[in-house]
């Protein structure tokens, strides 16, 4: 084996042109399978550094009908679960809380979680200093404890070793620092701080507010399965014990790792991780196309090795051991594109949405990345030496001895190989041409909202407003009014409004609908978003009102509550009536009476059709989180002095935050899908440069090694036109052949995608006849160079040696 | 030895046969110094080349010892090979990418033998065709004797019972051609079976026995 490795050693530093390509093609395809191979780990097999975590599941409630429904839990579900459920070693639950961090300077809002003592035994995880919350800190009056993120505690408080026992101010309120979590704790995400739950025991018995997220730790043996089925049966018992709250209300358990990581987050990486391959591969093919173009200098050494003794299995060795050699450098190369690639992908993460993802900050190259690179250099390695390995161990021993090395035999199989394999680069590079298009497409579609105004001319920020100083409805009603007063008389503002989520954004608020006169049919009940707006909300989007009016301000807490419906609400729920003075409501008892009709607006990019909507009057409904959307006549941060002066005015100590237009709000939602776009921009890209050298080194080859024939057809009276038709005829062959192939792989990645990403059409013009037609220039220019060099052969030359 | 029953081998062309080899019937001893001889295009080489196992696409009988070849397939065959036969190209054939030390450690590096125990019997050789001061220089420093005197080295190295060799001196000015024949003499005297194909009657006055093949037949069978 030493020798071999040393053979081809020496043999590549023979040849440093080709084996600085081969090193070249196979580092930039190892280098993205690198990048991509350190997400994967740190987004999907390792979000959370918590022990045996095939172990820790998400177990929530689930709307009978609805699979993908994953809804929060009562705390009743809780008690029940806690003490019946047999499945679970520990059970925890937690409910979040955006809190502003004061006392301390400039207010700043923070997402934190409170969490049930049992939060860390089920993680099993210890805290990097201090300790975590004891059973008693969750009665009320005893809950001021607080325990740190490693982040907060770094970017906050400068990795203060003394900060145990400091006491901090969170919405006014004083809690004392306990513990610091460990790197990469965010969980429940974003959670930057953790407080205790505080519950007296009765409140446990509370069963119509779902609002608690649940993480359970299995026993050992117990499967995911089991899990699900022992609560489906609690829940059955639930819903027979509280009929009206858990009416078709079951339950299931997901693995804690699917359910951070998300659904999008799996399939965006995984087909990076496809394209990526596919360029690995298209590289593969490059090198293996090269190696064949220099296999005839080595028939007569494997001759000589075979008339010696030489098993082929050596041969196929000795050839291998240098493909797996230069793919190996190609992975020292492929770590430093890896370094590159992975730089580029953190620093356009912005930081609202990087808290999202669990894992990231531990995105980067380490011993599992480096081994997986490994693995794939080397099956690069034999991948792309295979087949110029087989070619040479079955060199004939006879007529290559006997011609000296010089023999022909096998040129034109060789060249018939070479087409395949170039051929095969096209067909590849057209299917990932082809699914970059779609997926750039697929992006821009889903960043488009059906709004008359531009989302790049709105700014918007987040308002929490602390419970303590604003308990209830009417003091946030007072705030949200007079800061809209404050903003209408500012210079620059053309409209403003105040919602309690914006589409796009990570809140939603969904809930059962009951209609007035309307007998239970036994259907799935009806469910809607609810969003409490201000008037100045639909004009400030730009959204149409089709029937009816938008809510002027005068609508009272104890006046009639009126609401605003949308299209979709109407289509689903009203179809072919008029739902103008209809009566609903949402669970509480009151009725709200139907007064107008808004246009549709996707509030999440996954709603593949909209979604019904019912909008609330900001006036009558609400709670203290709110978005505020500004319209403006140029540069929406030109105008923050001025409203950061508004709200300073209202309540000094009131931060603002997620400050950002619109459009990058919207950006920032579907950021995966454009992070996506990116890298398969980049991926389709490098594989047409990949494709074009491939045809362009076969075509100079075969020019090459026609050369005598060119020379006798010139010294026959050939034309030059004639000469490039010749040549230019075999790469169209190769093209032609190869194209429609990608396109049908087009075609079908379309379909796949279409299905696993949103946005992405199954049918495109630009991906299935525009790609392949730049690609099919690309290639014709790469074929002329080599055309134009043969229509300049000089006959005597190339005859010279007759 | 060895024994050649009925040896055919044709390339077909259409509908007809072209014979490169008929009817060979041959025994050679051990201990034989044989020279093949025949115009150009007789079958001299391939002859050798059935002999050494190269060319697998003949028919009739072909014993080595107790081994009938003829049945063996070709992993079989190689393994024979490698036991039994040494071969001295024309050409030479030296790796042009290799020292003369690696060409001789290649034929040792496809018969198991250990990695220390090949470097002895390198150094052996090395010290016995007293090439110890070029062992570090690659086949295109040295001049076409030297060049050929690695390829007979080669050739001896794993100690084999029989050394083929075709046209040894072809490429060589006839005082090297002489060191190169001395050589195997010597090498024939140790014991060593030697089928030479060669043109020059001086080389084949070395030989105890010289095959003459004329359009592929054994020239004096009776049969032909």
């Amino acid at each position: 084996m030493l020798d071999d490795l040393r053979g081809a050693l020496r043999r590549l530093w023979k040849n440093p042109g080709a084996s600085a390509a081969a090193v070249l093609a196979l580092g930039i395809g190892i280098g993205f399978n690198t990048a991509i191979y350190s997400v994967a780990d740190a987004l999907l097999l390792r979000p959370l550094p918590v022990p045996e975590i095939d172990r820790v599941v998400m177990p929530a409630g689930q709307n009978e009908g609805d699979p993908r429904s994953f809804r929060s839990i009562s705390p009743a579900d809780y008690r029940e679960w806690r003490t019946s459920a047999q499945s679970f070693q520990s059970l925890a639950v937690s409910h979040g809380w955006s809190a502003n961090l004061t006392g301390a300077g400039d207010p700043v809002p923070l997402e934190g979680s409170q969490v049930t003592a049992s939060l860390f035994d089920v993680l099993k995880v210890q805290p990097l200093i201090g300790r975590t919350f004891l059973a008693e800190e969750e009665e009320p009056g005893k809950d001021r404890s607080v325990l740190l993120s490693y982040n907060l505690w770094q970017r906050q408080f400068g990795s203060d070793p003394a900060i145990l026992n400091r006491s901090i101010e969170l919405s006014g309120r004083k809690f004392t620092v306990i513990g610091v979590m460990p790197k990469g704790i965010t969980f429940p995400q974003p959670s930057e701080f953790w407080v205790p739950l505080p519950m007296k025991s009765e409140d446990w018995n509370e069963a119509g507010s779902f609002y608690l997220k649940a993480v359970a730790r299995l026993r050992p043996g117990v499967t995911l399965e089991a899990a699900r089925a022992e609560l489906q049966g609690i829940a059955q018992r639930m819903t027979a014990q509280y009929p009206v709250n858990h009416r078709k209300l079951g339950a299931r358990v997901e693995s804690l790792r699917e359910r951070v990581s998300g659904d999008l987050t799996a399939s965006y990486t995984r087909v990076t991780v496809v394209a990526t391959l596919f360029l690995l591969l298209i590289a593969c093919l490059n090198v293996a196309s090269l190696q064949f173009a220099h296999v005839v200098s080595r028939t007569r050494e494997m001759a000589i090795r075979g008339a010696l003794g030489a098993p082929r299995l050596r041969l196929v060795r000795q050839v291998l051991t240098e493909s797996v050699l230069v793919a190996l450098a190609g992975a020292v190369l492929g770590l430093l594109v890896a370094v590159w690639s992975l730089d580029l992908i953190k620093a356009n993460m912005p930081a609202e949405v990087e808290r999202w993802l669990p894992g990231w900050q531990k995105l980067g190259l380490n011993g599992f990345v480096l081994a997986c690179t490994t693995v794939t250099a080397m099956a690069a390695g034999l991948l792309s030496g295979l087949g110029p390995a087989l070619w040479l161990s079955r060199t004939p021993i006879l007529g290559n001895l006997h011609d000296a090395g010089r023999s022909s035999t096998g040129s034109a199989a060789r060249q018939r190989l070479r087409n395949l394999l170039v051929g095969g680069e096209i067909a590849l590079a057209t299917v990932l041409l082809a699914g970059a298009v779609l997926v750039v497409k697929g992006f821009h579609s889903i960043g488009q909202l059906p709004l008359s105004v531009d989302p790049s001319r709105i700014l918007t920020l987040r308002v929490n407003l602390p419970q303590q100083r604003y308990p209830d409805h009417a003091a946030v009603a007072r705030f949200q009014r007079d800061l809209l007063d404050r903003l209408a008389g500012t210079p620059g503002v053309s409209n403003a409004a105040v919602t309690s989520n914006l589409p796009y954004s990570d809140l939603m608020n969904r809930s059962y609908v009951t209609f007035e006169s309307r007998a239970d049919d036994g259907r799935p009940k009806a469910v809607a978003q609810i969003q409490n707006v201000s008037g100045g909300f639909f004009g400030t989007l730009g959204i149409p009102i089709q029937d009816g009016r938008a809510f002027d301000g005068s609508e009272a807490d104890d006046s009639q509550k009126v609401a605003i419906v949308t299209s979709a609400f109407v289509h689903q729920y009203f179809p072919g009536q008029n739902p103008m003075g209809r009566r609903f409501h949402l669970g509480d008892g009151k009725w709200w009476t139907i007064k107008g009709i808004a246009g549709d607006v996707a509030h999440n990019f996954t709603e593949r059709t909209p979604q019904p909507l019912v909008y609330l009057p900001y006036t009558q409904s609400g709670w203290g989180t709110f978005d505020l959307a500004i319209q403006t006549a140029g540069e929406p941060m030109a105008i923050l002095p001025a409203v950061r002066a508004a709200v300073r005015a209202i309540d000094p100590a009131q931060p603002l935050a997620l400050i950002r237009s619109f459009r990058k709000l919207i950006n920032d939602a579907i950021l995966g899908i454009g992070h996506m776009a990116a890298m398969l921009t980049v991926l389709s890209a490098v594989a047409l440069f990949l494709a074009v050298l491939g045809i362009y080194s076969l075509m100079a080859w075969s020019v090459r090694e026609r050369t005598r024939e060119i020379g006798v057809r010139v010294a026959l009276g050939a034309q030059r036109g004639q000469i490039l038709r010749m040549i230019l005829k075999k790469g169209a062959w190769i093209a032609s052949l190869s194209l429609p192939i990608g396109i049908a792989g087009a075609v079908a990645l379309a379909r796949l995608l279409s299905q696993l990403l949103f946005g992405v059409s199954a049918l495109d013009i630009l991906a299935f006849i525009g790609m392949p037609l730049v690609l099919a220039l690309a290639l014709t220019a790469a074929c002329l160079v080599p055309a134009r060099r043969a229509t300049r052969t000089d006959p005597l030359t190339a005859l010279r040696h007759e | 030895m060895i024994s050649l029953r009925n040896i055919e081998k044709f390339y077909q062309q259409g509908p007809d046969r072209f014979y490169v080899l008929r009817r060979i019937n041959l025994e050679i001893k051990e201990g034989d110094f044989i020279a093949v001889m025949g115009p150009s295009g007789a079958g001299k080489s391939t002859l050798l080349h059935v002999l050494g196992m190269h060319d697998t696409s003949w028919t009739g009988e072909y014993t080595l010892f107790d081994h009938s070849i003829h049945r063996m397939d070709r992993k079989q065959r190689l393994e024979v090979y490698k036991k039994y036969f040494g071969f001295v190209f024309q050409s030479y054939h030296l790796l042009d990418d290799l020292t003369v030390a690696e060409n001789l450690d290649v034929p040792l590096s496809y018969r198991n033998i250990k990695k220390t125990e090949r470097q002895a019997i390198v150094a052996d050789t090395l010290d016995r065709f007293q090439m110890v001061g070029k062992k570090d220089l690659f086949p295109s420093q040295l001049s076409g004797g030297q060049q050929q005197l690695v390829g007979v080295a080669r050739a001896i190295i794993a100690n084999p019972k029989v050394i083929l060799a075709d046209e040894p001196t072809g490429n060589l000015h006839s005082s090297q051609g002489i060191e190169i024949m001395e050589m195997f003499k010597k090498l024939n005297e140790g014991g060593a079976t030697i089928v030479m194909v060669t043109h020059s009657e001086t080389n084949a006055a070395y030989a105890h026995k010289i095959v003459r093949i004329v359009d592929g037949w054994i020239e004096g069978d009776p049969r032909s």
